[in-house]
């Protein structure tokens, strides 16, 4: 391969690769919220 | 079945089990047979290195933004395209649910046929059926392909796989979102990562591969001054994110109420194109062999998209390959699969759709809607003019459809009835990515400006110029007519009493501030 065409291989990887394996480790780290808002729990309401 | 009859009694609604299997069902839903064998051909001839500037711009901009919105009202109004919609913004909108459903509804007639030539293919790939000549074989052989029109000569090679497709996607569909959907997601999407990696993996270390991956990925930089490159950047992320047409309107209704919406969104959104990124690796890799084998340049191959990639190229470079049969079948397996993860979301926007209208079971939906749909599919698609009436009507359902659907959410949800800023408080309510004003600016302004410049566009250059040389009047039938039959249904459909007493009983959940200002100035 050449040299350019190497390096836009890589850049897209890390870009887009990269952008899938931040929002897994952020999604890993804080899974859902803390503190929701009051209510919500039972689902009849809400068919 | 007795969930169904539980649901229909007031029981709650189907759910996913948790996170990880709406997070690989949205996956297995945006990624279909666009990121195969669409998107390596997009980005060579948009400007090849330099593409990923417009695609990613489209990414943030569009893509990601609008599956946020549809996320935000499936989840907060946790119904039905049709139903959510309703409940957002009364009939008018509720036609629009309609209007989408009517096209999954078309989508999903042509897409089991493709996924059944996908499927004769995997067969076929054990002996290199296709012989010296795929071109010949795939039109003449396999498919019968006639003149344009309707016939009613049946094509068994066809028939029998597009029977057998209906049958497994009904079957999953009709054992429910939890012990169907979610669980043939959690099966092939791993199944297809697999296989595919193993493709990629060996695509790699074919002679010539470096060819193919110098012309993908070497920058074109002029091509970024050409609009067209972007329009394309916009629509490959637009078609590939399974947004706009219900389905991920549908998918979030199933999440429970305190659920998180926009982290998963995200994470579903960049796996989706990490899945782009690798094949257009290794479907350049392989071209690059072919290439090589012919002693010519990629530049000078044809057939580098579409149906014409996957069913004449790649048979064509398989049957040159060392190991061709296991590289054919890995291939078509991947298609198969990727197709197969999306198709099934198609139909539930479908199924979700009657059965909260009419108050149907689950197993009546599946058998009243999927019925219809398999007999429509088989006797359009599986005869001698399958072919061209897919070549149509899939032009003018995503194109029109799908476009024309995204344009009128976009203006009537945030421009017509203001719902911006509750839906930003909604998803940032339950969410652990918070987003902005910013957020309604690109949903309401961008992509109302981007998607409905393809649009008039399209139709503009459809109506001046035709498509693909075909008669008017076939065009007429199995293009504008297809749009016309989406029209009708979303009308007649709206216009059906709901066969529920409940409709209007229901509270959104988490209340806004501006809920209970409403409601302390009403004391």
């Amino acid at each position: 391969m050449t040299p350019l065409a190497i390096v836009f291989l890589v850049i897209s990887i890390v870009v887009i690769w990269g952008g899938f394996a931040l929002s897994t480790i952020a999604l890993a780290r804080r899974p859902e919220r803390t503190d929701y808002p009051a209510g919500g729990e039972g689902e009849a309401e809400g068919l | 079945m007795a969930a169904g009859k539980a649901r229909a009694a007031g029981a709650p609604r189907e759910q996913w089990t948790g996170q990880v299997g709406f997070i690989l069902s949205a996956i297995g839903s945006a990624v279909g047979l666009g990121n195969i064998w669409r998107f390596p051909g997009v980005a060579y001839e948009n400007g090849g290195g330099a593409f990923l500037i417009p695609y990613l711009v489209a990414l943030l901009t569009a893509g990601i933004p609008i599956l946020f919105l549809d996320y935000a009202i499936g989840h907060r109004f946790r119904g039905s395209a049709p139903l959510s919609l309703r409940r957002l913004g009364g009939r008018t909108l509720e036609g629009l649910g309609w209007f989408q459903v009517a096209i999954a509804f078309v989508i999903s007639l042509y897409y089991t046929a493709v996924i059944a030539w996908a499927l004769s293919y995997f067969v076929f790939s054990f002996d290199l059926r296709w012989g010296a000549d795929p071109a010949a074989f795939f039109q003449g052989d396999y498919l019968n392909v006639g003149e344009p029109g309707f016939s009613l000569e049946f094509v068994p090679g066809v028939l029998i796989p597009l029977v057998l497709v209906w049958i497994v996607t009904l079957f999953v569909l009709g054992s429910g979102v939890a012990k169907g959907l979610q669980r043939a997601n959690v099966i092939f999407l791993p199944l297809l990562l697999v296989a595919f990696l193993v493709l990629v993996l060996r695509a790699l270390f074919l002679p010539g591969a470096e060819l193919g991956l110098n012309a993908l990925f070497t920058p074109n930089w002029a091509a970024l001054a050409d609009p067209n490159v972007w329009i394309a950047a916009y629509s490959q992320i637009f078609f590939s994110l399974s947004i706009a047409f219900g389905i991920m309107i549908t998918y979030a209704s199933y999440r429970a109420r305190r659920a998180n919406l926009t982290g998963p969104g995200l994470v579903v959104a960049f796996a989706n194109s990490s899945f782009e990124i690798l094949a257009g690796i290794g479907v350049f890799a392989t071209l690059g062999f072919f290439a090589a084998q012919q002693g010519i340049l990629v530049d000078d191959l044809e057939g580098l998209t579409g149906v014409g990639l996957s069913f004449i190229t790649f048979p064509a470079i398989v049957s040159e390959m060392p190991g061709g049969p296991f590289f054919g079948i890995l291939f078509f397996g991947s298609l198969t699969l990727a197709g197969f993860t999306s198709l099934l979301s198609v139909l539930q926007v479908v199924s979700a759709g009657v059965q909260e209208k009419f108050g149907l079971t689950r197993l009546q939906a599946t058998i009243g809607m999927g019925g219809t749909a398999a007999v429509l599919s088989v006797l359009l698609f599986s005869t001698t003019t399958g072919l061209l009436a897919l070549d149509v009507v899939d032009n003018w359902a995503n194109n029109i459809g799908v476009v024309g659907s995204a344009v009128l959410t976009s203006i009537l949800v945030i421009w017509v009835l203001r719902k911006g800023p509750e839906l930003q408080a909604h998803l940032n309510a339950v969410s652990t990515f918070q987003v902005g004003k910013v957020w309604i600016a690109l949903v309401g302004v961008v992509a109302p400006i981007v998607l409905g410049y393809m649009l008039i566009s399209r139709i503009v250059s459809l109506v001046l110029e035709g498509y693909g040389g075909l008669p008017g009047g076939y065009l007429g039938v199995f293009g504008w007519g297809t749009i016309a039959l989406i029209v009708i249904a979303a009308v007649v459909l709206t216009l059906v009493p709901w066969r529920r007493s409940d409709l209007d009983r229901f509270d959104t959940w988490p209340p806004l501030a501006s809920d209970s200002q409403r409601k302390e100035a009403g004391r």
